[in-house]
């Protein structure tokens, strides 16, 4: 596969595209070396490419897919309403199951403090373009599942590649779900395939383990993942 | 999906050139493919149609190495000098920069090795 095959079936006559590829879809790990220019080995290349005309029906357009700063602001009006939601929630007395967001560390010992060992708990650990469905999955599954259950979320916005300031804290290499509690539910995988995913990945390899577990001040076997 | 595929590439595409990407793929206007491709729309036309892969088309393109481009350096093609647009098919574009694929492809199949390997 290449860029141009990539892209040029997208585009339209009268289309003008600047193209950033990937060395795997562009010269790869050979490079390319000619006169007027050179390609480095494993550089990405940059395409201006503007269709002038074509000869043939061809097919339909295709639509474009979601580009990642509408994503970031659905994002951010998601968590507007996160945070409108919460304050209500406060005010109302209950503040179970309320969904909060972590941004570190110490926002997540306190909050295990706050909720205590009897509770059922869920923490994801999410990154963008994860949706605002996901999160709204994660408290509901605290409140549905036994009385005072609560659920928490760090968050990295940057991109699907930048951990969230927690799972540095905790030496996480991989965005994940994960729970802890008596009344802890399964989730069944078809349903909710996300959510199965499984334990958070240490950075050093091997999953869920000491770093976690001791700043929770829980062991190992206490938290697992879901859909077990 | 999208993050999935364009995460940890473990070969190929250099550091400097995936960090670039990377910032990249959040920047307003940019459309990021499953495969990594990324594209901004500098004219949108009204057309309907796309070519196939095989449609004979006829084409502007100018190609810059990452480098040279974020220094406004000179393309190491263009049709804007010289032969003027070029005919072709998308298809074409292969057999163009595919003269040793081979020596490519791990780079190509990592993203879906990974996809495997994470369910």
């Amino acid at each position: 596969m290449s860029a141009w095959e990539e892209a040029l079936p997208r585009m339209a006559i009268g289309d003008k595209w600047e193209v950033y590829a990937p060395s795997e879809l562009a010269y790869g790990d050979d490079g390319m070396e000619e006169a007027s220019g050179a390609v480095a080995p494993g550089e990405a290349v940059v395409y201006v490419l503007e269709l002038l005309s074509m000869d043939g029906a061809g097919a339909p357009r295709r639509p474009p897919p979601r580009d990642a700063a509408a994503d970031a602001a659905a994002e951010a009006a998601a968590e507007a309403a996160e945070a409108a939601e919460a304050a209500e929630a406060a005010e109302a007395g209950g503040g179970a199951g309320l969904l909060r967001r972590l941004r570190d560390v110490q926002d997540l010992r306190s909050w295990a403090e706050e909720a205590g060992e009897q509770r059922t708990l869920v923490l994801a650990l999410l990154r963008a373009p994860s949706s605002c469905v996901l999160r709204k999955a994660v408290a509901a599954a605290a409140t549905t599942h036994g009385p005072g259950g609560r659920a928490a979320f760090a968050f990295s916005s940057e991109s699907a590649f930048v951990p969230s300031v927690l799972e540095q804290g905790l030496g996480l290499a991989a965005p994940a779900v994960s729970q802890h509690g008596r009344n802890a539910p399964s989730w069944p995988r078809q349903r909710w395939p996300l959510m199965a995913r499984g334990a958070p990945t240490l950075a050093h390899g091997g999953t869920l383990g000491a770093p976690w577990a001791a700043e929770l001040n829980y062991s190992h076997a206490a938290w697992g993942p879901l859909g077990r | 999906m999208l993050a999935i595929s364009l995460s940890p590439c473990l070969a190929a595409t250099s550091a400097e050139s995936l960090a670039f990407l990377e910032e990249n793929w959040a920047s307003a206007g940019v459309h990021t493919l499953c495969s990594g491709l990324q594209y901004r729309v500098l004219n949108n036309s009204t057309a309907e149609r796309s070519p196939t892969l095989d449609t004979p088309i006829t084409m502007h393109w100018e190609g810059y190495g990452l480098a040279a481009w974020q220094n406004d350096g000179s393309p190491f093609y263009t049709t804007r000098a010289g032969d003027g647009p070029m005919p072709l098919t998308a298809a074409e574009g292969v057999i163009q920069y595919g003269s040793n694929p081979d020596a490519y492809l791990p780079g190509v199949l990592t993203p879906l090795l990974l996809r495997v390997w994470r369910r």
